[in-house]
């Protein structure tokens, strides 16, 4: 019978690192198998049951930054059987947004990102919903009770008419994702085409280089931006 | 197409590192593309097939039941780290990194 052990090589990987904005190499400098500790507890002193059954196994890892050198990230990972499962980071995993998307509601489309892959697909279309309404808010200057149809409204008024039919439709997905969140319907499918097409309207908008602040028209109380607006 | 030539007791040592792969492709798909809650499965069918293959196959029932007890192994860590970063005051260089780093070390 064959009795050497498996092993779980940790080697380098390729995390995203908050303090060089960016995925870098993660060395592994420390680890323990946890579960193996706790089954070596002197059981009468410390606790009077301790179910661990046989295929579990909790590990505790540390990596750290290469590039940085920074402040290290520890994971924690359940083995069950042959399953290996992510139970635990600290800090909060974070993820790589593209340059274009813009930095000052760029959060809200991380922590969507985040809640999506960690299976809050539900808050994460109520965080898609939130980065196109504060975007909006933005560009326009709109500020107090208004509705997410009016912002937008006002919104695709800024856009210029040459481009505006050729990029996905902010108040178009806006009206999708309000949809699933009045429904509370957690739609994986329409978190993927929603995120895919505001990315590509905030690319498009970088590409044409539109300008992110809109001027206020004292006159006319309506908004545009500078010689871009249509008639 | 691998011809099948080997005997049980000449395949089952190939269990281990066979499955080590499997086990060490999969851990890294779990970190570098997975989110926090989700996981990876690895794929022991996988490995048996790869093993099988080599051994003729009036021998897999044998073959089989040298490996039975693979499954129930605990996962033991290691890490490929080779050489290990002189100390330094307040710093992760105190941290211990594995013995084969600590015995690189204490060579360099």
């Amino acid at each position: 019978m064959v009795t050497c052990n498996s092993v779980l090589l940790l080697k380098n990987a390729t995390l995203f690192c908050r303090e060089c904005d960016r995925r870098e190499a993660f060395r592994p400098i420390w680890y323990k198998d946890v579960s193996a500790e706790l089954r070596q507890l002197p059981q009468p002193e410390l606790v009077r049951h301790l179910p661990i059954p046989p295929a579990l196994q909790d590990f505790a890892l540390v990596y750290q930054c290469q590039a940085c050198e920074g402040v290290p990230e520890i994971l924690i990972v359940r083995r069950e059987g042959w399953s290996l499962r992510l139970n635990g980071r600290s800090p909060m995993a974070s993820v790589e947004i593209a340059a274009y998307i813009p930095k000052k509601e760029r959060d809200f489309l991380r922590d969507a990102i985040i809640a999506h892959g960690s299976g809050k697909t539900l808050a994460g279309l109520f965080y898609l919903r939130t980065f196109i309404e504060q975007f909006g808010r933005r560009v326009t200057g709109i500020s107090g009770k208004k509705t997410g149809d009016e912002i937008l409204s006002e919104y695709s008024k800024t856009l210029p008419a040459n481009v505006r039919d050729s990029m996905p439709s902010l108040a178009e997905w806006y009206e999708k994702l309000s949809i699933a969140l009045h429904t509370a319907n957690p739609d994986e499918a329409l978190f993927k085409d929603a995120q895919e097409k505001i990315e590509k309207h905030c690319e498009i908008r970088k590409a044409m280089d539109i300008p992110e602040t809109a001027i206020q028209k004292e006159e006319t109380g309506s908004t545009d931006v500078a010689g871009l607006s249509a008639g | 197409m691998v011809q099948a030539t080997l005997s049980p007791i000449e395949g089952a040592p190939r269990a281990i590192p066979l499955l080590n792969k499997e086990i060490s492709e999969k851990f890294q798909s779990l970190l570098e593309t997975k989110h926090l809650y989700q996981k990876v499965t690895v794929e022991w069918e996988k490995v048996v097939a790869a093993l099988k293959e080599p051994v003729m196959p009036g021998f897999w029932r044998e073959l089989l039941q040298y490996i039975r007890g693979v499954p129930h192994m605990p996962f033991v860590l290691a890490t490929q780290i080779q050489i290990a970063r002189p100390p330094l005051e307040n710093c992760l260089g105190h941290v211990q990194l594995s013995p084969v780093a600590e015995e690189r070390h204490a060579i360099l």
